[in-house]
């Protein structure tokens, strides 16, 4: 297990500089002039634009810049909002949680709907249930997150009122109206993921119930469930938290247009507003975030292994 | 097994059509009709009808919450830092201003705010009288060394924005010459000063809070306080007991919910989370369906215009950029995309304001192709070939490209550059030949003119005069207010209309949709709005 950590952590630092370096060279080299909206936008006198370049610093080498950031990166300081002098980390500190509780919350739906219908759809093989939940399932891929996100706003929040269509409640304030704000959201991010999520159960189960091991188990007279909960669904499980672990990634994406939709105060919101201002800091605080994020999001999915496979953990 | 699976056909349609029949069904021109049959649409046929006039008249109630959705991204609540003067919305609950203009009259006429009578002592002394028994939140006294601190904060800021550089670069010297009375000592004449206090730099923030974080606290002498601001969401205010003008101040709070989205600040009035907001002009329809009060305006906040680098090739051409004017049918730009809210135009401001001339109507350069065409040739140039620049908002490419058909019409070959709004600066180091742009009204109409992408002061990215920079000198030598000064202002759009220094199109104003409890309510036609005198009566309870 800790040769396991040592070698995770070994790739982690090249990783990170890989990436910084792409991001950086991305947002510095894409055209566009953050040192004008710092000056005061489509208002600003040019010479004021010259002097803000000088003050933000844009106007040194981009290795200087580069060797700057990264030296507030090894003390953990991610510099300012070029605009707001705003701390990057506070940025991010205050719409992780929004964006966190957005993409857990579709993970659990996805879960909440995939794993009956994978499993109703393996053990039901070629029947109307299995036809149908495909159907289901295929919709879930092809249709938007967005597109469906709008449809449920307009069903359930204009038509109905029964959710609200758009803000976020922190958790603290109220954990009713935080699920409330957050129900058609986790529910126009998950189903994709439960759509993938079901079709690939199905495919594991329906390879595993073929197995010797669980047609021994029923003829030793093992209820159904206990063959399938126990010994089938284990045995599935490694190719489905695969599946999962790559959703994830997905989702942190998916978190950006529906932040939109739904007005989320986000890091998606955040990140989009950055790019479009060319807030540099602000964005490249937010890539490095999410390759932590994403790392963290594998080493679960590899621990995983271990915990469903007795064998990858021999090993 | 097949009458099983005839169940579920069956099952299925009948859960279509009923799901069907409760949502809303588009129209063919993009509106949308209720449907029948939920308790939501009951309740929208119950509601007050909507109008579209501004909210009538009554007695103000006190009490309530108004939510109001701004489009604007709020970054920071320092009047000196911000970015932008159309940040201003967040910052003018906190901060009253020493002068004050009603922002819904496009007439800009000035009012006394925190002083109350201000006069030129002589061509470089600017005095101000303050208003007695004032307090700023903290419940500071606002005095003459108040006010001598603030205006020396902005004058001295290192990272100031332009707009307060503009303001503050004549200050030599501020005095308190007693506790109501403030003098500034200016480098040279300039008489627009008491524009410039009706806005940023007039922002008065209590000097106690200047040693904290202004980006993110607010101590003003406003109608209302801080209570919160959590950037990218919302800022939330309270009323401020102590207002001096207690008569405009009817509501308890005040929550501006951050929602750059139109779309999404639609849904959200039609849900009832938002009471007030500004719609797209093409979503007006829209907005009335679901029950909401629309205003429309007479006056117009703003002009889109093409922006022209005259530096550059075939813009040298005065045939040539008139030729660009008769090119455009503007009545026709302005039925397509207006959706009502906009007037064609050939000047820089809007009918109303003090610098429009009437001499120069709309159809003072007609639409006429064959005009353009003559014109292209009388000016030599063969092959008149340019590039505009162009926003990616979905309005600013539908302009873009039917101007893009115009002039190909008349023989100009003219090539779309479309960029999101940060990447202006390519216009201005004069990398384009034109920009598709809107040129909001400023409170000083000179302002406007003094605006970069104009370039009638000094040339793209460059120094030196421009075409108009001693002309622009005379008006700003003049009193403002005065017939004088309006005369003056008259005659620089006359001169920019004559000689096609920039090539307007249409004047529009962005409706506002309410709530049918918000009262009072006059949307403003430039600047931020300022949320004053506005009362809720009835049920106005937010959803959600």
């Amino acid at each position: 297990m800790w040769q396991f950590a040592r070698r995770r952590l070994l790739t982690v630092v090249p990783l990170f500089l890989i990436v910084s370096l792409i991001v950086f060279l991305l947002m510095h080299l894409s055209p566009g002039d953050p040192a004008a909206r710092a000056a005061g936008g489509p208002d600003a006198q040019y010479a004021d634009i010259l002097a803000a370049r000088e003050r933000l610093g844009l106007n040194q080498s981009l290795v200087t810049q580069y060797l700057e950031w990264m030296r507030g990166l090894v003390v953990l300081d991610l510099g300012t909002s070029l605009f707001s002098s705003r701390p990057v980390t506070d940025a991010i500190a205050s719409t992780l949680p929004v964006t966190l509780s957005l993409a857990a919350g579709a993970i659990v739906v996805a879960l909440l709907i995939a794993l009956p219908a994978g499993i109703l759809a393996a053990t039901r093989q070629g029947g109307a249930v299995d036809r149908m939940i495909m159907v289901g399932a295929s919709t879930g891929i092809a249709l938007p997150n967005f597109f469906i996100g709008l449809l449920l706003v307009m069903a359930f929040a204009l038509t109905y009122r029964w959710f609200p269509a758009t803000g976020y409640v922190e958790l603290g304030e109220s954990p009713y109206e935080w699920i409330r704000h957050l129900v058609l959201p986790w529910v126009a991010l998950g189903v994709a993921v439960a759509a993938e999520l079901a079709r690939h159960l199905r495919a594991a189960l329906r390879d595993i119930l073929t197995q010797d091991y669980i047609r021994t188990a029923y003829a030793k007279g093992l209820p159904g469930r206990l063959s399938l909960g126990k010994h089938a669904l284990k045995n599935a499980a490694i190719p489905v938290v695969t599946v999962l672990g790559l959703q994830v990634r997905t989702l942190l994406g998916g978190t950006v247009v529906i932040e939109q939709v739904f007005n989320l105060p986000g890091l998606g919101s955040l990140v989009v507003h950055a790019v479009f201002n060319n807030d540099y800091p602000i964005v490249q605080g937010v890539a490095m975030v999410s390759v932590l994020i994403v790392l963290a999001v594998n080493w679960m999915v590899d621990l995983s292994y271990g915990y469903f496979n007795p064998r990858v953990r021999a090993q | 097994m097949r009458q099983l699976r005839q169940f579920w056909v069956v099952a299925l349609a009948v859960l279509l059509v009923s799901c069907s029949s409760g949502a809303s069904q588009q129209t063919s021109d993009g509106s949308e009709e209720a449907g029948e049959g939920t308790a939501a649409d009951q309740a929208r046929e119950d509601a007050v009808p909507p109008s579209t006039d501004a909210a009538p008249d009554g007695t103000p109630q006190q009490g309530g919450t108004l939510i109001a959705a701004s489009a604007m991204g709020f970054e920071s609540l320092d009047p000196g830092r911000n970015v932008s003067g159309v940040q201003l919305e967040a910052l003018s609950p906190i901060y009253d201003s020493l002068i004050h203009i009603d922002r819904s009259n496009p007439a800009v006429e000035l009012e006394p705010g925190l002083a109350t009578e201000w006069q030129y002592l002589n061509d470089t002394t600017f005095q101000l009288t303050l208003r007695d028994n004032v307090t700023f939140h903290d419940g500071v006294e606002m005095d003459a060394s108040a006010v001598v601190a603030n205006l020396e904060r902005y004058r001295d800021m290192e990272d100031s924005s332009s707009l307060v550089q503009e303001a503050t670069g004549n200050f030599e010297s501020i005095e308190a010459m007693d506790d109501l009375t403030v003098q500034i000592s200016l480098t040279q004449p300039v008489t627009d000063l008491p524009y410039q206090l009706a806005d940023v730099i007039g922002m008065m923030v209590s000097p106690e809070a200047f040693g904290g974080d202004l980006d993110r606290t607010a101590v003003g002498a406003g109608m209302f306080r801080l209570v919160e601001f959590r950037p990218g969401d919302r800022l939330e205010y309270e009323a401020f007991d102590d207002y001096w003008n207690p008569e405009i101040l009817h509501l308890d709070k005040l929550i501006l919910r951050e929602i750059p989205d139109a779309a999404t600040t639609l849904r959200a009035l039609e849900s009832g989370q938002v009471h007030i907001g500004r719609v797209e002009p093409r979503s007006t329809e829209a907005a009335e369906s679901a029950g909401l009060r629309v205003l429309h305006q007479d006056a117009h906040g703003s002009v889109m215009k093409i922006a022209l680098n005259r530096d550059r090739g075939a813009l040298d051409s005065l045939e040539v950029r008139q030729a660009i004017m008769h090119a455009i049918d503007r009545q026709a730009l302005s039925d397509s995309l207006g959706f009502g809210t906009t007037a064609p135009t050939v000047q820089v401001f809007p009918k109303g304001n003090p610098a429009y001339n009437d001499e120069y109507p709309a159809d003072y350069y007609e639409f006429d192709p064959d005009r353009a065409r003559e014109l292209i040739e009388q000016s030599g140039i063969e092959d008149v070939s340019l590039t505009m620049m162009v926003y990616t908002r979905p309005f600013d490419q539908q302009l873009g490209t039917a101007i893009q058909q115009m002039l190909t019409d008349v023989g100009i070959d003219l090539s779309l550059y479309v960029v999101n709004t940060a990447r202006f600066i390519e216009f201005i180091e004069g990398e384009v030949d034109m920009m598709q742009m809107r040129l909001s009204l400023r409170t000083d109409p000179l302002a406007g003119f003094r605006h970069p992408s104009l370039s009638l002061i000094t040339p793209l990215g460059e120094e030196g005069d421009g075409p108009l920079s001693a002309e622009i000198d005379q008006v700003a030598k003049a009193e403002p207010g005065s017939p004088e000064r309006s005369e003056l202002l008259q005659e620089v759009s006359a001169t920019i209309v004559e000689k096609a220094l920039t090539i307007p199109l249409f004047s529009r104003y962005e409706p506002s949709a309410t709530a049918p409890c918000v009262r009072g309510y006059e949307p403003a036609v430039y600047g931020a709005e300022m949320y004053r005198g506005i009362w809720l009566e009835g049920d106005c309870e937010v959803a959600g």
